[in-house]
């Protein structure tokens, strides 16, 4: 199945393994779910989930990923960075896109059509380079999460589960 | 220009710069870290950003894994460990399997955070320029869609496997089949081993009673150094997005 297809197919979760414990180095916790497209499971397409167990009610990140079978190349088709810790997304340059230059905020979708080069059958080179805005009300995980089923055309995301993140009395931001 | 022009004109500026400048480094405090976001881009478009942490009376300055997600999303996770050590290594920081780090105290704290940003950022770009060396696939999607377009696709085969004077079966990108005769196109990314496989195929098929004519199909000339040299020794070159006469040229 083309990139094309898996971006545009409607898809299921097959199965939601639930987030990872925080990685020791980074906090980092996250999960690969297995996706299917009319009952089938396609060979090396996930749903990635992830977030920093200290950032709390923020920086969540889902992204639809496509290993490449019989590489270890894998693939981002689109992504979906909520109040990303790391601030705003920054486009590059490219002839006929609307958001081409433009800096967007950090909550952001890396669209699959904004990324994909029709004529030559392929995803731009730089992990998903063109970002735009999400909605502005978008401001909880809750809201977060149909927002992201509709745009990658999951049917199942409620399944995720929420984030068990580390709250603390720290002032932030 | 009036002096009424110029007073609208400087705090324009003045309120422009300190707007996007307040932006290029960010700032955030989380439980017991802090974040810096750096004006250096991944070519994601998203900024290189380093944590800051107590341990004691020392600051622990590290990159928080960003630059080990930048990869591995793309599925180069295993060469971080090799080449961050490598880079890192130039500035004295430390790494392990996913992390950019060094200790200092207070005096040292805005050096480490810049030594620690540039190396993150440093080594996501090697890494990602490795990744653009292999992109042939790339060049064959756009070559394909290209020979049929300009060819037609009843006359071009995607993929097919062509047997070279050796014996040994290549498999081309495509091969084009017209009245004058059969003609190979191979798509070669600029890694070397790309090169010397297009290379050797070629020579290959040239030693045929019969050779096709073998055309190598480039993402970017310049890009290929001297190994455009080498291509060229066995084949004819073309770039991905030359005419299409450029292309009718390379068949003929």
């Amino acid at each position: 199945m083309s990139l094309q297809n898996l971006a545009l197919a409607q898809k299921a979760i097959a199965q939601f393994p639930g987030w990872s414990e925080p990685e020791d180095e980074t906090g980092y916790c996250w999960f690969n779910a297995p996706l299917a497209i009319t009952g089938v499971i396609e060979q090396g397409f996930v749903l990635h989930g992830g977030y920093l167990k200290e950032v709390y009610d923020a920086n969540v990140t889902f992204e639809l990923n496509f290993t490449i079978p019989g590489q270890r190349k894998r693939c981002p088709i689109a992504r979906i960075d909520w109040k990303a810790l790391r601030g705003g997304h920054s486009n590059p340059k490219r002839s006929g896109i609307a958001v081409s230059g433009q800096r967007v905020s950090d909550s952001h979708h890396h669209a699959f059509d904004l990324n994909w080069v029709e004529s030559e059958s392929r995803m731009r080179f730089g992990n998903l380079p063109m970002a735009e805005d999400i909605p502005q009300e978008i401001q909880s995980f809750e809201s977060l999460l149909p927002f992201v089923g509709k745009s990658f055309r999951i049917n199942n995301i409620d399944v995720v589960t929420p984030p068990k993140w580390e709250y603390t009395l720290f002032d932030h931001g | 220009m009036t002096m009424d022009s110029h007073a609208d004109i400087i705090p324009s500026i003045t309120d422009a710069v300190d707007r996007v400048a307040a932006e290029l480094v960010r700032v955030s405090h989380w439980g017991q870290s802090s974040y810096i976001n750096l004006p250096l881009f991944f070519p994601s478009g998203t900024a290189a950003s380093v944590r800051i942490s107590k341990i004691g009376n020392t600051f622990r300055v590290d990159d928080s894994g960003f630059a080990f997600r930048e990869i591995e999303t793309i599925g180069f996770d295993r060469s971080f460990p090799k080449i961050a050590a490598r880079l890192a290594g130039v500035e004295r920081l430390s790494t392990d399997r996913r992390v950019i780090y060094t200790d200092t105290d207070e005096a040292g704290l805005y050096r480490a955070i810049c030594d620690v940003g540039f190396a993150s950022h440093a080594v996501v770009s090697e890494i990602y320029s490795r990744a653009a060396d292999d992109e042939s696939t790339d060049v064959e999607d756009y070559l394909r869609e290209r020979l049929e377009s300009i060819f037609g696709s009843s006359h071009v085969e995607p993929e097919k496997d062509i047997i070279g004077a050796s014996s040994h079966a290549w498999k081309v990108s495509a091969t084009l089949h017209l009245p004058s005769g059969l003609t190979v196109f191979q798509a070669v990314g600029t890694h070397a081993y790309s090169v010397y496989k297009a290379s050797t195929a070629f020579h290959d098929l040239n030693g045929l009673p019969t050779p096709p004519r073998c055309v190598a199909v480039v993402k970017d000339k310049e890009a290929m150094g001297v190994n455009l040299n080498v291509l060229a020794q066995a084949g004819r070159v073309i770039q991905g997005d030359q005419t299409d006469d450029a292309y009718r040229a390379a068949a003929a």
